[in-house]
């Protein structure tokens, strides 16, 4: 089993590196452990995020790409779909199963045809449209929602802290 | 975990209950804590006092969202009992899912032991009940339940006119309810094929009928074919459906595998386009893949229907009891009885809480009951802290993390964590439920510990529990000396073998007093102690307890010859533990109707 995963986490590694998508960068933390991956990803321009450079730790099961890795953001960004702790909460991650309320397609769940590279640009495409139907972190909610001056102010801070400043 | 040896000196072949040593009760019908126990039943060689100082155990076991397995329990004076289930049982698909109307028989001279139906023993006692419905069920195995459910599709099978694989998708979806699958058919039946996944989202709606000329799935031997899933570039065989979406058998084999167990329809790797049975078969080079989903199709179709059906609890029974009116079932709730049901394994148990026959206690006494008997350790608190219990199954669930959108594993229910509404209007109000309702879990908590004096009290009533546990224990012992005798009498005294059963008999009925015996002693635990009924019913148990002991003595003759001579008596003394118990019974559930006893 882990060996498929390993082998079509190299496939996927190669594939990354020979054409990388825009803003996007993602590699396995050490060689020794395919199964943990570091990635920057970049804000996408005109959004609070613009500018800066977020890192984040894929952490892929040993039944991948049976099952959907989990991503966190290290440290943890102030974003209505990013729990306290960093995790990520899109639809692309969440593995599919009988969803009676339909709240999410299933061609957005997650399916062994879907990548890393896909996980990541929907990072991307989150960073700049969140989604606060289903929100992970409530109170990032209410101030994207309610007060989105504040939120942006925070979010500036939250970019310079990634860039170092 | 600790555990202590069983204390030698209570313990050598004494009957008498208040000398045999203690064990934990029904460590085993657990159906709360279905991952634990093995450990309980470890820890029931624990003495009493050090389990109820709660020092010897530190049990910090996790319930994540569990759903509630069929529970194991193994009394062990039931195990001899066990044999396979027959497959033979005829199928008569209307007895199992119509209504029935005759149900409501409001007969006056209705035995409360009628309510036992196996149990025949007890059919010439009559206790006015004053309309207890009786008990109507099915005892079922999961391929009974599958083939009737098949049965099923072939009768609606004119009305869809499509074919029986895509009928079982529909029935899937559905969850085997064919009332809503045709009401929907009948509204917006190209909406359900599209969302069941019997065509694809943009190739029209006409591709899933009959005999389909489009249907084009079957193994392909292709040459270096590059699969989109494992990236592999090899020859290999591929499996596409319409949708063509193609990937190599490899990996849909692994994928399906992994599916198979959760009961749901399988789709494309790829889109929501659904593998049919037969397609899993052509997958996976063999016949049995599609009847493993099939059976987890059923076995999830009947928890999340877990009023009508339950699981046997006893461990590897592999019955299902069905009942066909659940509407009556709170009519024994309300009268203080409970729906004993036995499985073909003749394996007795209550149907609303899955534990061994319990009366004269009602599922309320026994569940607080078992729940304080489970006190030893910080257990009862952390279930309490830390867990809630689905409003609607009432398993306990742990949150291990996650938002407020809770969706029981076990019924599939959804609710709010917070507030333990429904989730459905929550959909997109997330910020209405952030207020933390915290006092009513302290307010549990500050009650269930530190009260010296219950304790005390109830430490008295958990031992003689005990005893009488263990004591059914040896009696079991006992049952296979009588089976021995039994063999003797006939070989000894050329008896025929119908004249040796007063002894199996007797045993039945020794076995049935010693529990219900035990069950009263969770009622007396709980009842008023100053009333007067509560004065009377303990000299009901007194009494009771009085003809167990004498009974059981008799029983442990071994004398073929004293045995036959005493056959009078034994009639006699099995009459008179009858009388007993029904006295005890109707006594207990006097107590419970007026309400002097009640679960704190």
């Amino acid at each position: 089993m882990s060996r498929t995963a390993q082998k079509r986490l190299l496939k996927e590694l190669q594939q990354l590196t020979r054409d990388p998508p825009p803003g996007i960068i993602a590699a396995p933390k050490t060689e020794s452990d395919l199964f943990t991956w570091d990635c920057l990803v970049a804000g996408p321009p005109d959004t609070p995020y613009a500018g800066g450079l977020f890192n984040c730790q894929l952490q892929f099961p040993t039944d991948y790409p049976l099952s959907p890795p989990t991503l966190t953001f290290t440290p943890s960004i102030l974003h209505p779909n990013v729990y306290p702790n960093g995790e990520v909460c899109i639809s692309i991650l969440h593995a599919p199963g009988s969803d009676p309320n339909m709240y999410e397609l299933p061609e957005e769940r997650w399916s062994p045809v879907q990548s890393v590279e896909k996980i990541l640009l929907s990072v991307v495409s989150m960073l700049s449209e969140p989604n606060v139907e289903s929100g992970a972190n409530i109170d990032a909610c209410i101030l994207w929602r309610d007060h989105r001056d504040d939120f942006n102010k925070k979010v500036k801070r939250d970019v310079l802290k990634s860039l170092g400043f | 975990m600790k555990k202590d040896p069983i204390d030698a000196t209570g313990t050598n072949g004494s009957r008498s209950f208040n000398r045999d040593i203690a064990e934990i009760p029904l460590a085993n019908s657990d159906h709360t804590i279905p991952k634990n126990n093995n450990a309980l039943r470890n820890n029931s060689n624990q003495s009493n006092l050090s389990t109820l100082s709660g020092k010897s155990s530190n049990n910090p076991f996790r319930i994540k969202l569990e759903l509630q397995q069929p529970t194991p329990f193994t009394p062990d004076n039931l195990a001899e009992e066990q044999e396979e289930p027959d497959s033979d049982f005829e199928i008569d698909e209307d007895e199992l899912f119509s209504d029935d109307d005759d149900i409501f028989i409001n007969n006056l001279d209705q035995s409360f032991n009628d309510l036992n139906i196996s149990t025949s023993l007890n059919d010439n006692k009559i206790i006015n009940e004053g309309g207890v419905p009786n008990l109507k069920y099915d005892c079922l195995t999961t391929n009974e339940l599958y083939d009737r459910m098949l049965l099923r599709v072939e009768k609606i099978k004119p009305i869809l006119d499509i074919s029986k694989d895509d009928i079982i998708l529909l029935m899937q979806r559905y969850n085997w309810n064919e009332e809503k699958l045709l009401e929907s058919w009948a509204d917006q039946r190209e909406h359900i094929i599209e969302d069941v996944g019997l065509s694809s989202n943009n190739d029209g709606t006409n591709k899933f009928k009959n005999n389909n000329p489009f249907r084009d799935n079957s193994l392909q031997s292709r040459e270096n074919y590059l699969c989109p899933i494992c990236y592999e570039e090899k020859d290999c065989t591929t499996f596409k459906l319409e949708c063509n979406h193609e990937f190599c058998t490899d990996c849909y084999q692994r994928y399906i595998k992994n599916k198979l167990s959760d009961g749901n329809i399988i789709t494309c790797m790829s889109c929501s386009l659904a593998l049919k049975n037969n397609d899993i078969d052509i997958i996976m080079g063999n016949n049995d893949s599609s009847n493993i989903l099939m059976n987890s199709s059923i076995k999830s179709f009947i928890q999340k229907n877990n009023k009508a059906f339950k699981w046997c609890p006893y461990t590897d029974c592999q019955c299902i009891i069905h009942f066909k009116d659940t509407l009556y079932l709170s009519e024994f709730k309300r009268l203080h009885c409970s729906p004993f049901v036995t499985c073909k394994n003749s394996h007795k148990f209550c149907f609303s809480c899955g534990f061994e026959s319990h009366s004269p206690a009602d599922c309320d006494i026994t569940n607080a009951w078992v729940k304080k008997t489970r006190n030893e350790s910080d257990y009862l608190n952390w279930v309490l802290s830390n867990t809630k219990e689905c409003p609607k199954c009432n398993v306990n669930i742990e949150k291990n993390g996650g938002c407020n959108h809770m969706k029981c594993s076990s019924c599939k229910y959804e609710f709010c964590w917070i507030c333990d509404g429904p989730w459905a209007p929550h959909g997109t109000s997330y910020y209405e439920c952030t207020q933390y309702k915290n006092e009513k879990d302290k307010d549990k908590d500050s009650n269930s510990s530190n009260d010296d004096k219950k304790l005390k009290k109830f430490t008295f009533y958990y031992r003689i529990f005990n005893e009488h546990e263990m004591s059914a224990k040896l009696d079991w012992k006992l049952g296979q000396t009588v089976s021995q005798n039994v063999y003797q009498l006939q070989e000894k005294l050329g008896l025929s073998w119908i004249e040796g059963q007063f002894l199996t008999d007797s045993l039945k009925v020794l076995n049935e007093g010693r529990t219900a015996l035990k069950w009263s002693f969770a009622v007396a635990y709980y009842s008023d102690q100053s009333h007067n009924l509560t004065k009377i019913f303990m000299d009901n148990q007194a009494l009771l307890s009085h003809a167990v002991e004498s009974l059981s003595e008799m029983l442990t003759e071994k004398n073929p010859k004293i045995l036959m001579e005493k056959k009078n008596e034994f009639f006699n003394k099995t009459g008179y533990v009858e009388n007993r118990k029904h006295a005890l019974l109707e006594c207990g559930r006097d107590l419970l109707c007026k309400g002097i006893c009640k679960p704190k």
